[in-house]
Order: C-alpha cells, then sequence, then structure tokens
C-alpha cells in the first residue's frame, strides 16, 4: 500500500488505530455495545472518564473504561486527548464537588453567571428561562436512552426510515 | 489520487470543527442564553405531541450526521410566530417556528429544514460566531480572567477560597450585560441567517445527511421547500439568491441515492400540522 493508500485506509478506518489514551468529554454520553446510535446502552459515560481506545469503526470507537474495567463503544467525537481536556461542569452540586478547577475549567460563562443575568433581567428572563427548563425536562433525550432509542426506531418502522427504508 | 487525498485530509481535519475559543460548556450556556431569549420574544408552542414528532425527525437525521450528540445533547422546539424561520444556536439548540412548520407540506421537507439546521451545528456556524460576537462584547475576556482567578485560588489555596469567590461573584455581575450583548447579537445573526457559503455548506451536507443509509427521506422534499420560500420577505432573505441555491441543491442530489417520499410519512406529518390549528 503506498502512502497515499494507507491515509484514505486511515481516515476510512479500515486499518487498526494505535493504542490511544481519551477522556470523554461530553456531559450527555453513553457507553453502548455496538458502533451505532441504535446499539443497546451499558452505562453512562461520565465527564472526565478515562479510556483506552482499542479500534475505531466508522464513528464510533471501541474503548476500556479504566473506571469500571468496561470494554463498549461510544462516539470518537466525544473523546479527547487528556492535554485537551477541560471539566465541564453544569449544575452547582458538582459544581462544589470540583472547586475552583471546575471554576477555571468552566471559566466565566456557567451558571454563577448565567444565575446574574436571569437575576438582572427581571421576571420576563427569569420566566423564559424557566419555560426554557421545562422544555429541556421534557425532551425525548433527557429520559432513558434505551427507551427513547425503542420509540425511535418504532418512528422508523412506520416512516420506512434508517433501517426500514426501502433505498439501500 | 494525491488531489483526492489532500482533499480527503482537510475534510477530515475540519470535521465538525473548525477553531473555538469556548469551551463546550460555555457553548452550552450560550446556546441557553439564545434559547431564552427567542423564547422570551416569540414563547414556545408548547404542544407536547408535536414537539415529540419534530424531536423524533431531529434526532433521525442528527444520529446520523457528523455530530451526533452536542454537550447535553439536541434540542428541538417550536416558537409560537407566524414568521417562517429556523435557526440553531451553539449546542445543538433547535428552533422552527409555527409559521414555519404551517408553510411544509411533508415530514420529509420538516427533515431536510432539520438537516440544514444541524448542518450548521456540525460545521459549528452558531459557535463560531457566538465566539466572534463575544470576543466583541469583551465577554471573551472576561471568561479568561475569571478562569484564572479560579486558577489561581485553586492552586495557591487548594480549594477556591472565600475571597476569590467573592472575586469570581463580582466579575460574574460584570459579565452580565456582555453576557447581555452576545446572546441578543447571537439570535439576530441567527434568525437572520449566516453568509451565502455557509448557507450553501450547510444546503449541501444537510442533503448528504438526509440521503445517509440510516436516515433515508427524500432530499428533493427539501428542494420544493426552499423553491416556495417567499423571497426577501422574510428571516431567509439573506440566504443565497434563490436560483444559485437550488441549483447547488440539484447538484448535490444528483450524487445521492435518493428515497422517495412515502405517504404513510406525509399523513402523519399532516395530522401533527393539524395540531397547529390555523
Amino acid at each position: 500500500m503506498d502512502v497515499a493508500g494507507l491515509v484514505l485506509a486511515l481516515l476510512l478506518g479500515l486499518v487498526p488505530q494505535e493504542t490511544k489514551e481519551r477522556k470523554v468529554n461530553v456531559a450527555n454520553a453513553w457507553y453502548v455495545d455496538g458502533p451505532k446510535w441504535s446499539s443497546k446502552p451499558l452505562e453512562k459515560a461520565l465527564d472526565g472518564d478515562d479510556v483506552t481506545v482499542l479500534g475505531v469503526e466508522g464513528k464510533y470507537s471501541r474503548v476500556l473504561v479504566k473506571r469500571t474495567n468496561l470494554t463498549a463503544y461510544i462516539e470518537s467525537a466525544l473523546l479527547v486527548p487528556p492535554e485537551k481536556f477541560t471539566r465541564n461542569v453544569t449544575d452547582e452540586k458538582e459544581g462544589s464537588k470540583y472547586s475552583g478547577q471546575a471554576a477555571e475549567a468552566t471559566r466565566g460563562v456557567n451558571e454563577p453567571m448565567e444565575k446574574e443575568y436571569r437575576s438582572a433581567g427581571g421576571a420576563a428572563v427569569e420566566q423564559s428561562y424557566k419555560d426554557l427548563e421545562a422544555l429541556l425536562a421534557r425532551r425525548l433525550a433527557a429520559g432513558d436512552r434505551a427507551k427513547m432509542i425503542a420509540r425511535l426506531k418504532e418512528f422508523q418502522q412506520e416512516g420506512k426510515l434508517g433501517e426500514y427504508s426501502p433505498v439501500k | 489520487m494525491k488531489k483526492l487525498v489532500l482533499v480527503l485530509i482537510g475534510a477530515a481535519a475540519l470535521g465538525c470543527g473548525g477553531s473555538a475559543t469556548f469551551t463546550e460548556s460555555e457553548e452550552y450556556y450560550m446556546g441557553r442564553g439564545v434559547a431564552a431569549l427567542a423564547i422570551e420574544k416569540d414563547k414556545l408552542w408548547s404542544d407536547e405531541k408535536i414537539e415529540e414528532y419534530i424531536s423524533l425527525v431531529g434526532l433521525t437525521v442528527a444520529l446520523e450526521s457528523d455530530r451526533p450528540d452536542t454537550f447535553k445533547g439536541y434540542t428541538f422546539a417550536v416558537l409560537n410566530t407566524d414568521e417562517i424561520n429556523a435557526f440553531a444556536a451553539p449546542s445543538g439548540f433547535i428552533f422552527l417556528t409555527k409559521g414555519a412548520l404551517r408553510s411544509m407540506n411533508s415530514e420529509d421537507e420538516l427533515a431536510g429544514v432539520l438537516a440544514h439546521e444541524i448542518a450548521h451545528v456540525c460545521l459549528r456556524h452558531p459557535e463560531l460566531a457566538a465566539n466572534r460576537a463575544a470576543q466583541d462584547s469583551g465577554l471573551m475576556d472576561k471568561a479568561k480572567a475569571m478562569g484564572k482567578l479560579a486558577g489561581a485560588g485553586a492552586a495557591i489555596a487548594g480549594f477556591f477560597g472565600q475571597r476569590q469567590a467573592s472575586s469570581y461573584l463580582e466579575m460574574a455581575k460584570e459579565g452580565v450585560p456582555m453576557m447581555g450583548k452576545t446572546i441578543g447579537e447571537n439570535l439576530k445573526t441567527f434568525k437572520k441567517g449566516y453568509g451565502r457559503q455557509e448557507e450553501l455548506a450547510a444546503d449541501a451536507m444537510g442533503v448528504d445527511f438526509v440521503t445517509r443509509k440510516g436516515v433515508g427521506y427524500d432530499p428533493n422534499a427539501f428542494r420544493a421547500f426552499i423553491s416556495r420560500l417567499p423571497q426577501k420577505a422574510d428571516s431567509y432573505g439573506s440566504h443565497p439568491g434563490l436560483e444559485g441555491r437550488l441549483q447547488a441543491i440539484d447538484d448535490e442530489i444528483k450524487k445521492h441515492k435518493a428515497a422517495p417520499a412515502d405517504a404513510g410519512r406525509t399523513k402523519r406529518f399532516l395530522a401533527m400540522k393539524a395540531g397547529l390549528g390555523q
């Protein structure tokens, strides 16, 4: 294989990648049992989880989760090299746990600033945030992931979409 | 072959990326701010069945896109205004107006519009715009200074001491007008639309998304919706000239295997649309 072919093969995920250490850098991820969104969720990924990338399949990485010793799949886009990791803190309870480090990572545009912004904006701004939070709480994606996958698959089957599409 | 490899390397390097200065969680808080302001101005059309339907269509596309998840996941919602518009805010907050939904004829048209917005998220257009606005308003400098203060507190004292906490909150208060200005500028940009190149890129990527094997919507429906948009009469006025835009969409559609429209999908779309009233 020439160099150009090797680069192309790497880009297409056809060649096993070197083992790499990564960190999960998102607050909304799951480890799943296959390289598809509809794969069975195994456990919630935590922001900052250390993982070893064992291989790449399409948009997914097969990883070993150091915290639990689980081998599973996660979207590659959610993993960063350890030196690029910034802890994301989105609620006060979590924030107090990480104290100053968390504040450094989340810098200035975070929950404390949002609180100040809401309070300075008065009743209308406060109400709009309450409406937003109610919207976020009732989102399909906010609940149980297995239930969301089941509902989505049912919807796709009815509409002949995804794996039920006549176009292969 | 060399040219192809270079193009692929370039595309892989850009990916869904581009440089951004805000952290993912800062983008999330910016997205929340823009979403809250949009809700304050237009109010939500809070019909849970309609919200679920829009989310199912949106997630069908998003989960097969190049950015299947955002920091706290995608949020799809409907704004209660007759204006015809759709826009994405940082971190995957995607809004459609009631007017836009009313002007659509099928689920495939809706999927095409949502795919266009997901493509903006994927190309990080909202995040890049938020970064630019934050630089202009001074919010970015304030955020960096707050990070330094907190970091110094943590390094010296091993914890975020009372004095640091008090200074930190003072700085947060000072940052409020900057945050307000940044959010306001962002909402204006998102509602108005991006530049010609960004819109064409989102059109092409959106067509790619809806035709992916795991999705299966008809991309011609997106073209049909765009062709009916009133020119210069709405927020899409800044989008590329209609003729050129349709030609570019046609060119993109030709590159993909398009699924046909499906009567069952259109039926359920029309049932949802009936819930919007007149």
